[in-house]
């Protein structure tokens, strides 16, 4: 047996536990736990080709599947510790009063406010490089005021999600880019101009044909659709922890050797102190934060779950040959099929899809004499996209969560977003098209 | 400076994880869904690993 028929008999186990625990009415996050498991022992059966290596020791197995879940740790911590610092804003009623705040100063401007509202929406992630992170600390914010200026639901959640896509996107923190950049041997220099214009523009089509048709109702019912907040709050006090965590942000950047390097988790959890210090309202810190735990089970199981089964996928060989069969495609197929390859790639791998795919597509294209900026640009704006794609899906369901989504989630949801998400994806794939003379028009 | 400074954030991350351990722990005892408790014992190996500075 080959190395290549033992990988694609991994492959396939994967795909048939994972539809077989979906039919028994099992989880995503366990579905493909199992798929994982069922891979690893397939892995240790099946020979491997004509150059079989040494056995896989059980422990050894073992630490493969520990060691996996612990690849995404990082960004498990930061979705729990921004959704702790939220869920305590709004506990005490802080987010309430900033809505209030932001309906009753720019309700008469609604395409100032629409504006504002997506550059709010673009700031977290542009700064992180995590959807997820817009969605779970603006989000519901943002969300809360489209409703109050009439926009209905499935466009509401459709929007915020694109806007959160874009923020993942957005310069100067792209984390596909980066890490395809790093692992191809490539500064991530020269990126801020094609990454913010495609994720602008992107960000731009998506607001405004999204909120074209927005009836906004008069101020005082727009009020009235608001949970009043509680006594004491004020401007400078709903403002604080905000003020805070961009200082920290912001001071790891302005100046990076005079200042530690904190990290995003430890920004929000400091933010959310400066919550309970501020707050005219006093709230059970654990119940709040099991709450968290609960909301978020799914989006940080999925995020675990999917560090284990990179891991086997890898160990067996499987994930080499799902970016060799990409990169070995004819380029005009590669042109035709990366707008939708990319995204649905990203559904399933996350992250794990910039080394998989971006690394060998740089390579390709760099050898093909294509702009290697231009192009990863393109792919880096695609691929968040595929974050409300199965079976990750984690902006996505963040999004629903955020929201308090009560409608289908394809029907309604993601059909709701598709003009958009088409959209980008054809700019993208324009831009990726006409490289060069992209890259000279900027320069 | 610099030193003290990184290892009270090493510290604060333990505290983190410890924290929200914790939380894990409450809600996989009150939790009544089989698939759910599996969910939150996966949910703990890595935040297990990182206070036992195994990873």
């Amino acid at each position: 047996m080959t190395m290549f028929q033992h990988s694609l008999i991994v492959l396939i186990a994967i795909a048939v536990i994972f539809a077989l625990a979906k039919k028994l009415k099992v989880s995503t996050e366990l579905s493909m736990f199992a798929a994982t498991i069922a891979a690893l022992i397939v892995h240790v059966i099946v020979p491997m080709g004509e150059d079989p290596r040494s056995p896989l020791p059980f422990m050894e197995a073992i630490r493969h599947i520990v060691e996996g879940g612990v690849t995404y740790f990082d960004i498990c911590l930061i979705f729990l510790t921004a959704t702790f610092f939220m869920a305590l804003y709004k506990e005490t009623g802080g987010a309430a009063y900033l809505v209030r705040l932001i309906v009753k100063k720019f309700h008469a401007h609604k395409n100032l406010c629409m504006l504002l509202l997506m550059v709010v929406m673009l700031v977290p992630g542009a700064v992180t490089g995590s959807g997820a992170t817009t969605v779970l600390t603006v989000g519901g914010l943002v969300g809360a005021v489209l409703m109050s200026m009439g926009v209905e639901e499935n466009k509401r959640i459709a929007l915020i999600f694109i806007l959160a896509a874009m923020s993942a996107a957005c310069p100067p923190i792209n984390l596909w880019a980066m890490i395809a950049a790093a692992g191809s041997n490539m500064p991530y220099v020269g990126f801020t101009i094609p990454l913010g214009f495609l994720s602008i523009a992107g960000a731009l089509f998506a607001t405004f044909y999204l909120t074209a048709k927005a009836k906004m109702p008069p101020l005082e019912e727009a009020l009235k659709m608001l949970p009043e907040a509680p006594q004491g709050w004020n401007g400078i006090r709903v403002a604080l922890p905000f003020i805070l965590m961009i200082l920290l942000i912001a001071g790891g950047r302005v100046i990076p050797f005079q200042f530690p390097i904190i990290g995003m988790p430890l920004i929000f959890m400091l933010s959310a102190v400066l919550v309970l210090l501020v707050s005219p309202k006093r709230v059970n810190i654990m119940e709040v934060a099991m709450t968290t735990v609960i909301n978020l089970r799914g989006l940080v199981g999925i995020m675990i779950v999917v560090g284990m089964l990179n891991q086997i996928m890898t160990l067996s060989g499987a994930r080499g040959l799902l970016s060799l069969a990409v990169v070995t495609l004819p380029i005009t197929v590669i042109f035709a099929t990366l707008w939708l390859i990319l995204p649905v790639a990203e559904g399933v791998l996350q992250y794990a899809v910039a080394p998989l795919f971006g690394v060998p597509l740089i390579m390709l294209f760099n050898m093909l004499g294509y702009d290697p900026i231009v192009s990863l640009s393109t792919w880096a704006v695609m691929l968040p996209l595929g974050d409300c794609l199965p079976p990750t899906a984690v902006v996505g369901k963040a999004a629903v969560m955020e929201l308090d989504f009560k409608g289908n989630y394809y029907k309604d949801f993601v059909k709701t977003a598709l003009v958009p998400m088409l959209f980008i994806l054809a700019l993208c794939t324009l831009v990726m098209i006409f490289n060069k003379q992209f890259a000279g028009l900027i320069g | 400076m610099l030193v003290t400074v990184n290892f009270i954030i090493t510290c604060l991350y333990y505290v983190i994880a410890l924290f929200f351990l914790i939380a894990i722990i409450r809600v996989f005892v009150k939790s009544k869904n089989p698939q759910d408790a599996i969910l939150y014992c996966l949910i703990m190996i890595p935040f297990v690993l990182r206070i036992l500075r195994l990873k």
